[in-house]
Order: C-alpha cells, then sequence, then structure tokens
C-alpha cells in the first residue's frame, strides 16, 4: 500500500498562500493573547482545588446555586470525570471574617460537652484551651473524625491547647455537607498553590521552553547550516504561537474541553517541540543529501523534490502518533485531555508547517542575505 | 545467519535481563494481591468472632495484621525492587514546605524595633519573590542604609561578615532541622517510601504516597518539635519487663523456667522468644542492659509494642524508644537502639540556651557542649545530681538521638557530651539540641492530595489507553507494510517492556504523564520504522537487489533518524528539570522511550528482517 507514489507538487511555489495562512493564524492568536489572554490552571494562578466525587449525579448548575450562599469570593465549578464528579476551585486562600466566625461557632459546638476556654482566633486558626489532657485528646478525636485539621499549638507543652485550622477547604466541606446530607462526597485531590509558587512556575516554563527552542536553534545550526536552523526555529515558533492561539480563543468555549494552561500543559508544549522538530529534520536531511548529489539545480526544486519523496513518511509518522494522541483524548481521562489536546494540534500544525513553511524560510532567508545553501 | 549471531544473543540477553527486571514487580502484584485477600478473610473472621466489635477496634486490629503481614522478608525484598507508581497513581499527598526563615531572624535578633522591622519587611518582599538567601538580602539592606550589623546581632567586637556567616550558618541549621524533624516524624509515622527532599535554599518537599488522612498528615508535617530528656532504665527493670513481653508473645506460661539461651536451633529460639530474637541483648552482665534491633527486624518489633496485650505489661509510667539512627552496623546491617524510658520528661528542649558541636583540643574526639537558661540549670542540677550514673536520652519527637551517661551533678547549665562517632553525628545532635531554642516555623506553600480512587481510576484509563494505542498502531503498519510492518509492530512490545524494566530497574516511578509518555511513544517508535521501510522500498524502485536495498535504507536512514531523535531528547531532558513528580515521570517515560524505539527499529527490528530475507531473497514491505 502507498500512500502518497512519484507525488510531485511544487510547494515552494506556493509558499506566498502558505505565509498568507500562516501570518492570519500567527496574527489572530497574537490579538487573542492580547485580548483574551490565557485561562491559568491553579499550578501558574494559585488558589485552591478540590475535586469531589458525590455518590449520586450531582448538577453542576444546582451547586452553583448553592455556592452563592457560601460567601467565598469567586468559586469556579466544573464536573469531573463523570457525572458525579465536581471540580471547585477559588482564588482565595482564606476566608472572610463572616464566615470565619460562623465556621468557629460550629467548631466549638461539636466540642460543646467538653469544657474548654477558647484562647485566640487568628485569622486562619483557632485556639482552645482545655483543662486537662484526656479532655484535649477527645476534643482532638471529634474535630479530627470531622475533618478539621488539629494541631497541639506548638508553645504548649502540656498538652492543653490545640489549634483549629480555620481554611477555605474546611468552610466548604462543612457548607456541602449541610447543604445536600443525602448526597454523601468523598474528596478525589485536593490542591493548594500559594500564589508564590505559580509566579515561580510560569517563569520556569517559559525558560523552558525558550531554552529548548535555542537547543535546538544551536543544534541544527551544528548539525545543518545556520540557514536551515533558523527555518527550523521559525517554524517552531509557528506552531507554539498558534497552539498557545487555540488555547486563548477557544477557554472557556467548549462545555467538557478544559483548556486551561498548567504543568501538563507545558509538558505537552516541550514534547511538540521535540516532536515537530522530527519532521522538519527529516526533510532537511533529505535536502542535505540531494544538494549533495544534483549540484547544479536550482535550490526550489531540490527542495520540492526532498519535501515529495519524504512526504510519505511525514504523513504516516504523523498519523501513526496522532492515532495514539485520539486514543488518549477519547480514554486517557479528565487527566490528559488537555495534554492530548495540545498533541493533537500541535502535531497537525507541526507537521503542516514542516511541508510548508519550514524549507520555504530557509530558501528566502538565504536569498535575501545572498546566502548558499549549499554544504 | 551467522553475521547476525552476536546480535541476536545480545536481543535475547536484553529481554531477559527485563524479564529479570519486571519479576519483582509481579510478585509484588501477587502478594499484595494475597495480602488483601487475608485480610478480608480476617475481617470476616473478626466480625464473626464478635459482631459488636467497634470500628476502631476493627481497624486496630487490621492494621496489626497488615503490619505483621508486611514483615515477611520476600515480600519486603520484590517490594523494593518493583515499579514504582507515582503520587497521581497510587494516591498520596505532595507538600512543598518553605521555613520560615525570617521569623528566625526576627528571633534572634537582641532588640528588634522599628528600624530592623522594616528591614525584614523588605527581606521578606524580596524573598518572596525570588527563591535567593535571606540573610545575604538582610545585610545587603543593612549596609545600603548604612547599620551595623552588631547594633542587632552578635556582639559589638564583631565584623558584618562575622555577624552575617554565623546568621547564614544559622539559617542553615534551621532548614536542616526542619528536614530531620520532618524526617523523623514520617519514619514513625510508619508512610512507606516518603521522601523528603531539599529543594532550593529553604524550602522542603515531601512525598507521601499512600497517605489517605491528610489533615493526620498535615499535622505531622508542621507542628513544632518536642525536645526532651528523659531517664534512661537500666537492666535492672527492663530485662524483667521484656522478659514478660516476651512470655506473652509466646504464650508461655510465666511459671515455664526454660533459660533464654540454651542449646536450641535458632527457629525454635524465634519460636519460643519471639521478643528476644528481635531484641538482642548485649550482654546479660552489662547492669546498663544495652538492647539493639537489627534495621530489617525493626518493623516487626514496633508491631510487638503496639500489640494491646504487650501494652498491658508495660508499667503506665514507662515507654519503649527507638535510637533515630542505627547506633551500629555489623554483618551489613544496622543496629537501633531499644531503650526503656520514664514517660514524663525530666526537662524539655525550651531551657537550652545554646549547643555547639566542636573536636575536643585535649582528647580531639568530638563532643557537644550545650547551655541552658537559669531555670533549666537549676532544675537539671538537681536531676543529674540524683541520677549520677544513670542515662538520660535526649528524645526529640519520641525518637531518641543519643544517651549519655550522667558522670557528674551539672550545677550550671552547661553540659558536656562526649562518645559520638564523628564531627557529623555530633553536629546532628547540635542541631537536635537546638530544636527546642529556635523553632523555625516552616509554612506549606503547596500541597496536592490525590485520594487512592482518583488514582485506580487513572491506572485503568492508562492501561485501556496504552493496547488500544498499541493495537491501533500495530494494525495500521501492520496493513501498510505488511510483512514488514508485523516484524515492526512486534518489536513495539519489546520497546514498551524495555521502557517499563528499565524504570523498575532503575527506581524510576511511573506517573498518569507517564503512562501518556509509554503511549505517545508506541505512536513515535514506528518512526524509524516507517523511515527506513520508505527508505528500503525507494532504494527498491533504483533495481537495487533486496538485500543491498535493506542495506543502504538503512545506512541512509541513520541521520535522520539521529538528528530528530536527538532533538526529542534534549527537550526531555529540559523537561526533566524543569518540571516536578508527574511531570518528571514523563520525561522520564519519553527518553527511555527514545532509546528503547531506537534500539527496537535499528537492532531488532533489522536482525529479523534480514533473517526472513536471507533464504528467499524476497521482502514483503506492502
Amino acid at each position: 500500500m502507498r500512500l502518497f507514489d512519484n507525488l510531485n507538487i511544487n510547494f515552494l511555489g506556493k509558499r506566498k498562500i502558505a505565509y498568507i495562512v500562516s501570518s492570519l493564524f500567527i496574527i489572530l492568536s497574537i490579538i487573542s493573547f492580547i485580548i483574551r489572554g490565557f485561562e491559568y490552571g491553579i499550578d501558574f494562578k494559585g488558589g485552591l482545588e478540590i475535586a469531589f466525587d458525590f455518590e449520586k449525579p450531582i448538577k453542576i448548575s444546582e451547586l452553583r446555586e448553592l455556592s452563592k450562599k457560601w460567601e467565598v469570593g469567586k468559586i469556579e465549578l466544573k464536573t469531573f470525570g463523570g457525572e458525579t464528579g465536581v471540580l471547585l476551585r477559588t482564588d482565595e486562600l482564606s476566608l472572610s471574617q463572616k464566615s470565619a466566625s460562623l465556621l468557629k461557632e460550629k467548631i466549638l459546638s461539636y466540642i460543646k460537652d467538653i469544657p474548654f476556654e477558647p484562647i485566640d482566633t487568628t485569622f486562619s486558626t483557632l485556639i482552645i484551651s482545655f483543662s486537662n489532657v484526656s479532655d484535649t485528646r477527645l476534643a482532638t478525636e471529634i474535630l479530627t473524625s470531622k475533618g478539621f485539621q488539629v494541631t497541639n499549638y506548638f508553645e504548649d507543652e502540656t498538652e492543653k491547647t490545640i489549634s483549629v485550622r480555620i481554611g477555605i477547604a474546611e468552610w466548604i466541606k462543612e457548607q456541602l455537607m449541610e447543604q445536600v446530607p443525602d448526597n454523601k462526597f468523598t474528596v478525589l485531590k485536593e490542591e493548594m498553590v500559594g500564589p508564590k509558587i505559580g509566579e515561580e512556575l510560569k517563569r520556569d516554563a517559559f525558560f523552558a521552553i525558550l531554552f529548548s527552542l535555542i537547543v535546538i536553534l544551536v543544534y541544527l545550526g551544528f548539525r545543518f547550516k545556520f540557514i536551515f536552523a533558523i527555518g527550523a526555529v521559525v517554524a517552531l515558533f509557528h506552531d507554539v504561537i498558534i497552539t498557545l492561539g487555540l488555547f486563548s480563543l477557544f477557554y472557556g468555549v467548549f462545555p467538557g474541553l478544559n483548556l486551561e494552561i498548567n504543568l501538563t500543559v507545558i509538558a505537552a508544549f516541550l514534547t511538540l517541540v521535540g516532536y515537530s522538530i522530527n519532521d522538519t529534520v527529516v526533510v532537511f536531511d533529505r535536502i542535505r543529501e540531494y544538494l549533495k548529489i544534483h549540484k547544479t539545480l536550482a535550490p526550489e526544486i531540490v527542495m520540492n523534490n526532498a519535501i515529495n519523496r519524504t512526504m510519505n513518511r511525514t504523513i504516516l509518522t504523523s498519523l501513526t502518533t496522532l492515532i495514539t494522541v485520539i486514543i488518549l483524548l477519547i480514554f486517557g481521562g479528565e487527566v490528559l485531555r488537555t495534554f492530548a489536546f495540545t498533541l493533537f494540534f500541535g502535531i497537525l500544525i507541526g507537521t503542516y508547517s514542516s511541508i510548508f513553511i519550514a524549507s520555504a524560510l530557509a530558501l528566502d532567508y538565504a536569498k535575501k542575505n545572498k546566502k548558499s545553501l549549499m554544504f | 545467519m551467522k553475521q547476525y549471531r552476536f546480535r541476536i544473543v545480545i536481543s535475547i540477553l536484553l529481554i531477559l535481563f527485563f524479564v529479570y527486571l519486571l519479576y519483582p514487580t509481579f510478585r509484588d502484584y501477587l502478594y499484595t494481591k494475597q495480602f488483601s485477600e487475608e485480610l478480608k478473610k480476617y475481617e470476616l473472621e473478626l466480625k464473626e468472632a464478635n459482631p459488636e466489635i467497634s470500628a476502631s477496634e476493627l481497624k486496630l486490629k487490621l492494621k496489626l495484621k497488615e503490619d505483621s503481614l508486611k514483615t515477611d522478608e520476600n515480600y519486603k525484598r520484590n517490594r523494593t525492587k518493583r515499579l514504582k507508581l507515582g503520587l497521581d497513581l497510587q494516591g498520596g499527598m505532595y507538600v512543598v514546605m518553605e521555613v520560615n526563615v525570617l521569623k528566625l531572624l526576627e528571633k534572634l535578633a537582641n532588640k528588634p524595633d522599628a528600624f530592623l522591622r522594616e528591614a525584614l519587611e523588605h527581606t521578606a518582599k524580596i524573598t518572596s519573590e525570588n527563591d535567593v538567601d535571606a540573610v545575604n538580602v538582610l545585610v545587603k539592606y543593612f549596609q545600603d542604609k548604612g547599620v551595623r550589623l552588631s547594633k542587632y546581632y552578635g556582639s559589638i567586637r564583631e565584623t558584618d561578615e562575622e555577624i552575617a556567616s554565623r546568621l547564614k550558618k544559622q539559617t542553615e541549621d534551621a532548614v536542616t532541622r526542619a528536614m530531620e524533624i520532618i524526617r523523623n516524624r514520617v519514619d514513625k509515622y510508619g508512610v512507606s517510601e516518603p521522601s523528603i527532599q531539599k529543594q532550593g535554599s529553604r524550602r522542603i518537599v515531601v512525598e507521601l504516597p499512600g497517605i489517605a488522612k491528610e489533615e493526620e498528615a498535615k499535622q505531622l508535617l508542621q507542628g513544632s518539635a518536642l525536645l526532651e530528656f528523659k531517664i534512661v532504665k537500666d537492666a535492672d527493670v527492663s530485662i524483667p519487663i521484656m522478659n514478660r513481653i516476651d512470655e506473652i508473645l509466646a504464650n508461655r506460661d510465666p511459671q515455664d523456667t526454660t533459660k533464654l539461651y540454651e542449646n536450641a536451633s535458632e527457629e525454635e529460639i524465634k519460636k519460643r522468644h519471639p521478643f528476644f530474637s528481635v531484641a538482642r541483648i548485649a550482654s546479660l552482665q552489662d547492669p546498663r542492659g544495652l538492647t539493639y534491633v537489627r534495621e530489617d527486624q525493626r518493623d516487626i518489633l514496633l508491631n510487638y509494642l503496639k500489640r494491646p496485650e504487650v501494652q498491658n505489661v508495660i508499667p503506665n509510667n514507662l515507654e519503649f524508644l527507638l535510637s533515630a539512627k542505627p547506633e551500629f552496623y555489623q554483618d551489613g546491617y544496622g543496629f537501633y537502639g531499644l531503650y526503656l524510658v520514664n514517660k514524663e520528661p525530666e526537662l524539655t528542649g525550651g531551657v537550652i540556651v545554646d549547643a555547639q558541636a566542636n573536636i575536643d583540643p585535649q582528647t580531639s574526639s568530638p563532643i557537644v557542649t550545650m547551655q541552658m537558661n537559669s531555670e533549666g540549670a537549676r532544675e537539671w542540677a538537681r536531676i543529674t545530681g540524683s541520677n549520677i550514673e544513670k542515662r538520660c536520652a535526649i528524645v526529640l519527637d519520641g525518637v531518641v538521638y543519643s544517651a549519655p551517661t550522667i558522670k557528674a551533678k551539672i550545677p550550671t547549665g552547661n553540659s558536656q557530651i562526649t562518645g559520638m562517632k564523628d564531627l557529623d553525628e555530633a553536629k546532628l545532635l547540635q542541631i537536635v539540641l537546638k530544636a527546642g531554642a529556635l523553632p523555625a516555623p516552616v509554612d506549606i506553600i503547596e500541597e496536592r492530595t490525590v485520594g487512592p480512587s482518583l488514582g485506580q481510576d487513572s491506572i485503568s484509563k492508562g492501561a485501556t489507553s496504552l493496547i488500544l494505542g498499541f493495537l491501533l498502531v500495530a494494525l495500521f503498519i501492520s496493513i501498510y507494510y505488511q510483512k514488514a510492518g508485523i516484524i515492526s509492530a512486534s518489536t513495539l512490545i519489546i520497546t514498551v517492556l524495555f521502557i517499563i524494566a528499565i524504570l523498575a530497574g532503575f527506581q524510576g516511578t511511573l506517573t498518569m504523564p507517564g503512562i501518556a509518555g509509554i503511549i505517545l511513544t508506541i505512536g513515535m517508535a514506528v518512526d524509524a520504522n516507517i523511515l527506513i521501510f520508505e527508505r528500503i522500498r525507494e532504494e527498491l524502485k533504483t533495481g537495487k537487489s533486496v538485500k543491498t536495498a535493506i542495506e543502504s535504507g538503512y545506512l541512509n536512514s541513520y541521520s535522520a533518524i539521529f538528528d530528530s531523535n536527538i532533538t526529542t531528547f534534549f527537550t526531555g531532558i529540559i523537561l526533566y528539570q524543569f518540571g516536578s513528580g508527574p511531570i518528571q515521570g514523563f520525561a522520564l517515560t519519553l527518553m527511555i522511550g527514545i532509546i528503547a524505539s531506537l534500539f527496537s527499529a535499528l537492532v531488532i527490528t533489522r536482525v529479523i528482517l534480514s533473517l526472513s530475507v536471507e533464504k528467499t531473497n524476497k521482502i514483503s514491505i506492502g
């Protein structure tokens, strides 16, 4: 079986059209970066994220209605996995005064049978003192069983004082237990990322992608010629920007498709950079080979030949990789969906750019600067 | 055939090696299955025997049973060599903590005033943006404002450099101490295979696999450490108690007066004296009754001590404690000290003002000196006075770091501890002793918890995707390249085996993105084959014989394969550097996958392909 036998298309002759199409997409992407920006995940934005799994299916709209009573800043709710899963996110890391005092009352009511003395409350902890150690232990047990985080207060060595965390997670869990008492839930995962970490990660991610592009530029410059390396890396930029453009344009548009930028997505982008360069390298390798054999032919013709001859391989490899990516998209679950999405479109765009853009850029760059393509 | 013999042998040996690397994983799987069945059976038995059993008692009994099952030697050996699953697959907790160095700097200052607070605020701002050394930032602020450090720290005679380097040392110690405390607690909590690592200058990354109760874990990590001094009981008290425990564990009648060590086989001793077969008394003549536990039997001992019937015979005012680290090594095993101590501490660590590890110039052996405040010194004089020639255990969070013998009454609180193996051990003790004096609080700045059900779900999704991905890609290339395609599809299995075996063999961790990496590798692995096959087809078209076509097909594809794979490998390395946990798992599988697929395509497929055309001189490549 053969896909493209004796293919002979003048790809480079159509490079103006390719430039226009690509420029349009890039401009559109950049406009969207400026106007819409991105939806960052908790990894970069910081905040609190809790995934619940309820016993029975639960409607997000219903929960959204209930969440208005929680009085916790901005709460985002999404489905997580199936219809019993809910992903909750908020940017705030501490409770409002009012909710905090309500939660405090709640905590104190749980231990009302034990004599205690409230010592102090700060914005995130409640400090309670007891008259003896066994009372402390009893109270600790009760509160821990209710899902609270209880610690022995550290400056007290007699074990008579405890501190109870009154954070957003506790508050929300408490509210949910009350509002939907007939639908019990378990917490699938809970993530808290401080704002500091988010900023650092954003910077690291940016440099990781930039650094990998530079490494590829240097390596290809060394293995081929600098002209080719430039063509390949600009094509890579093209792939990354347009794929990022999709993230910017379509986040929040399709329900069920979560297009937020998180660590896994960055991993997908780096993989894309590493993978997408493959097609380009294979084409360049063939150009190098043909340029050595046909020294007198015009570079356009040599390049066209190389692209046509490697077309089978380019399409086939992209196809097999796309097969696996599609499977991840369908069966990989919530965790890998965005990862697979990035690679799916990234590979499509990358295949396109290695056929239409990379060689064309090398050619035009050489023409403009009057440099020879010959090895 | 002959020319390929070497390659065939190498390939077969490698495949056998992979199977060998994966064998412990397989055994571990069987063990885990067996244990969970046994536990279920035991739970039913318990419920049958006592239908009224309370949930907490049931849980405790099950936990004890599970622990005793898990002390099996074979199980442990396989367990350490199995393929480890990341937190995202088996559930667990990932916490990044930051030692609050600023609090420490504030505490260290002689008389904090508005200027110092301003300086610390400035430092807080800078250090929150970058992971730079807080002391450097503070010192620079002082210099910019023309204020000498000695105004707040150290004494007037010291130069800024001296003070700065001491402050640096103290903040570093605080981080080391926090790590030590956390490691200590996590060990005691019994988390299997925890990972505690330092990141940057003041961050600690803790991974606790399989933790279900996050509140408990957080409490474990954040509460401040408790340093206590406890008097150790000598042989006259400890041996009778241990004897009683031994009797209970062996179900022996107290009237049975069989001697401890008579000429019996090791198995028999183990059966008759379960406790003494793990808690080894160094010498019955030594009045101190030094007792040790071999490191691999530590869990068994802890399990014994937790049993309610054993708890009953230990007097209420006493408790058994273990040393923090092995106290000596013999026959390749570390030995932990076992101490019977007073439950009520004589003194707690808050009274310690300073501690210093040094080399004694006279004896040139390491010593630790410690100073106490006046209140502590008074108590200390009384304690040391009435316990001469007894040992005093230095206990941090319930683990013994050292148990020096009290030689004389110490009236001033200035004490010297000797007998450390080396300066490192002395330094550790110094850090421990300061735990009470300088508690630097740790803040949790990142925390991720994955419940076990989500992990299970991810595993099954990953497995489905892996199998489906493999089948579809194999089908596709088998149709497209016919026989040659079938060959390369079957080497795909070897590629996957390669990745998983190397991960297991080199203590890598399989994460969900890692599984995605393997699936992706399946798609990309055929790339090398496609390149070669397409090239062979082209060569055949130019009229070359099958053998030469294969030969030059391979030869002409090398540079493209090499260049394209090495760039992917580079991004894999960068990704590994950048990411943490799950992402690193992905980068790792991606990199191993590249090597594996190249090996499959360039060596194995080639040998099979060449062999298959050897006789017929025909190739079936679609």
